[in-house]
């Protein structure tokens, strides 16, 4: 009617997603940049002194909170999902719906649910005393390990079948067979899963806030606390590190690992 | 003999729940012998290939390799070389380090390990691609590597699941006459799985043909094509004509009786085991063994089943005539192609056949009682 091909309109909704999705992170960065007080667009001249900012102690300190916290959340859940992933993938047993749905759980509950519901039990278990990292990463662990548990199992779904079979009858004793044939045929499945449960943690919030205390807070917390005083151009700043860093971690990952047969189902790796 | 038996299977059964997949199995194999499983898929025959390897348990019965006992042992431990049907090889080693990989867990030394590896690779003529990835072979050169593999271990016994099934018609010809050149070079006794008859009938010193979790019949090729005991091996192996019957004389010293078809002529057969008086048999004839003439002839000395033609198929210098026999059972007949020997649709045509080639086979193994040995 317009004379308009099919592929020019969509390649307009295209653009036009990917406007929406990354204009308010260009913007952001942007921002960072400015030179005047006020967060404003597009930027009064150009300076780096909230970048100065963002880079000392003040905030660099939740950084690499938040970066310990993740690291630890990522190899915690993908050791925990790794005999979640072979019991759910290997055996039929009786409950083992059940486990599927605890395993699940974080993922379809709201945070807030699990958040409350985990600074419950630290309060009843007399943990709430020592609140802080330990209690953090505990609630990171269980919020990431459903993304472990499924790039892992999707891992192990791939495997070529009789390869196990196979290395037995050669004399490989059942550790060998996990250590030597296993774990490098998953070995996809288990960086990628780390990787998103990296990420998971890394940008939480909502779990975050009902288990940090003061001293003990992810940068997420941290730059929630500081908004309730406004949007200063720091934040610009120190939000563009928290995305510089798992869009770093995910460019070195992609050189070794395809992630993609991960996000898109393709095949297992 | 029973010093030669490297492997005996003794009343080997595998139950998953309810269902049964391997029935009172008993199964020896010979120092170098090579014998086939031959069934349909889900005749079992995998399975006990599984118990023998140490993949599957067994609810009942033992297993013994060179005088030791297998069951409980893990596949680990049992010193048995198996080949997959999809190769199964480790797709992130080259070919050495997957036909390392069995040595490298025997502890065998470096140079030792190189020098092995490098002596089965140019034996399956793979000397060049060592250091390849799978992914880069061939389905017929992964299958090499595979052989190799289970080969270079130096295993007490060889174990072959459907080795040949993936490969196309060709290259599964060439690797037949391959596989059994170096089984025999190494005099290794082997188990070869199969559905495929010719695979069977070309490979192997003797062939167990399993139904439904039982090994109906145990012979050599010829002795498997020539005497099959039940219709189910007369009809797995090759084609053949099947006339219902009905014993009326048991076998004689010579081993002929007479049976009654369904079309009520009383004919001879040829008894290969005791079957008693009144029992359902057929009568097997292999088509290359029957002849055909027109109209309705009687002979002395001759089977001859009177039926009209429903299709004549021209195979080059031999022709394969398809009949509906008196009393509704199929015949097939194979002849020479000759100009004199022409045979129309709907006509009228006895099939011929000498009473030595009218085997009469009970239904089922179990039918009268007797297990066939």
């Amino acid at each position: 009617m317009l004379g308009l091909r099919p592929w020019t309109v969509l390649r307009a909704v295209v653009a036009a997603i990917y406007i929406f999705m990354l204009g308010p992170i260009v913007i952001t960065v942007l921002v960072s940049f400015n030179a005047g007080t006020r967060s404003v667009f597009p930027p009064e001249g150009w300076s780096l002194k909230w970048w100065a900012e963002a880079l000392s102690e003040e905030w660099i300190d939740p950084i690499l909170f938040s970066l310990q916290l993740a690291s630890l959340a990522a190899i915690l859940s993908c050791a925990v999902a790794l005999p979640l992933a072979f019991g759910l993938t290997r055996h039929r047993f009786p409950g083992r719906n059940l486990v599927v749905l605890l395993v699940l759980g974080p993922l379809l509950l709201p945070t807030l649910a699990t958040g409350l519901g985990l600074l419950r039990v630290f309060e009843f278990s007399g943990l709430i005393g020592s609140m802080g990292f330990w209690t953090l990463l505990i609630g990171h662990v269980v919020i990431c390990i459903p993304f472990a548990v499924r790039t892992i199992a999707v891992s192990l779904h791939g495997l070529p079948s009789n390869v196990e079979a196979a290395a037995a009858s050669l004399g490989a004793s059942r550790m060998v067979v996990l250590v030597k044939i296993i774990l490098p045929l998953i070995r996809n499945g288990l960086v990628a899963g780390a990787l998103f449960a990296f990420i998971h943690s890394f940008t939480d919030i909502n779990l975050s806030l009902f288990l940090a205390r003061p001293g003990a807070s992810p940068i997420t917390v941290k730059i929630l606390g500081f908004l309730e005083f406004g949007f200063a151009p720091t934040l610009a700043a120190v939000s563009a590190i928290t995305l510089i860093i798992p869009l770093v971690l995910v460019l070195l990952v992609q050189r070794s690992a395809r992630l993609g047969d991960f996000i898109y189902g393709e095949r297992g790796a | 003999m029973p010093d030669n038996v490297v492997l005996r299977l003794s009343g080997i059964e595998v139950r998953y729940g309810s269902t049964v997949a391997v029935e009172r199995l008993d199964l020896a194999v010979e120092e170098g012998e090579f014998v086939t499983l031959l069934g349909p898929s889900g005749c079992g025959k995998t399975t006990t290939l599984g118990v023998v390897a140490g993949f599957f348990e067994p609810s009942a019965g033992e297993v013994i390799l060179g005088g030791k006992p297998l069951v409980g042992l893990p596949p680990f431990r049992r010193n048995i070389g198996v080949v997959f049907q999809d190769y199964a090889l480790f797709p992130h080693m080259t070919v050495a380090q997957n036909v390392a990989f069995g040595l490298k867990m025997r502890k065998v030394s470096t140079p030792e390990i190189e020098r092995r590896v490098r002596e089965i690779l140019s034996l399956v003529r793979l000397g060049e691609f060592a250091d390849r990835h799978p992914q880069h072979l061939s389905g017929g050169q992964r299958q090499r590597v595979a052989l190799a593999r289970a080969l270079v271990i130096r295993p007490r016994l060889l174990l072959l699941d459907e080795p040949l099934s993936n490969l196309d018609l060709k290259l599964r010809e060439e690797l037949r006459l391959e596989i059994v050149g170096l089984q025999r070079q190494l005099g290794i006794a082997t188990i070869f799985v199969t559905h495929d008859q010719t695979e069977a009938l070309v490979m192997s010193d003797r062939i167990a043909v399993m139904k439904d979790g039982r090994i109906e019949q145990v012979d050599t090729p010829h002795g498997i094509y020539e005497k099959p005991v039940t219709r189910f091996v007369a009809e797995f192996i090759g084609s053949m004509t099947f006339v219902r019957a009905e014993l009326v004389e048991p076998a004689d010293e010579e081993g002929f009786g007479t049976a009654r078809t369904a079309g009520g002529r009383i004919v001879p057969v040829r008894l290969d085991r005791a079957m008693v008086r009144g029992l359902p048999v057929s009568i097997a004839i292999r088509p290359e063994k029957a002849r055909l003439v027109r109209g309705n002839f009687t002979g002395n000395g001759v089977v001859s089943l009177p039926g009209r033609v429903v299709s004549v198929a021209y195979l080059g210098s031999r022709q394969g005539v398809r009949l509906d026999l008196e009393g509704g059972d199929r015949g097939m007949v194979e002849t020479v192609a000759d100009e004199s020997e022409t045979f129309a649709r709907g006509e009228e045509v006895s099939l011929l056949a000498e009473r030595q080639d009218c085997v009469a086979v009970p239904d089922s193994a179990t039918v009268d009682g007797a297990a066939a040995d």
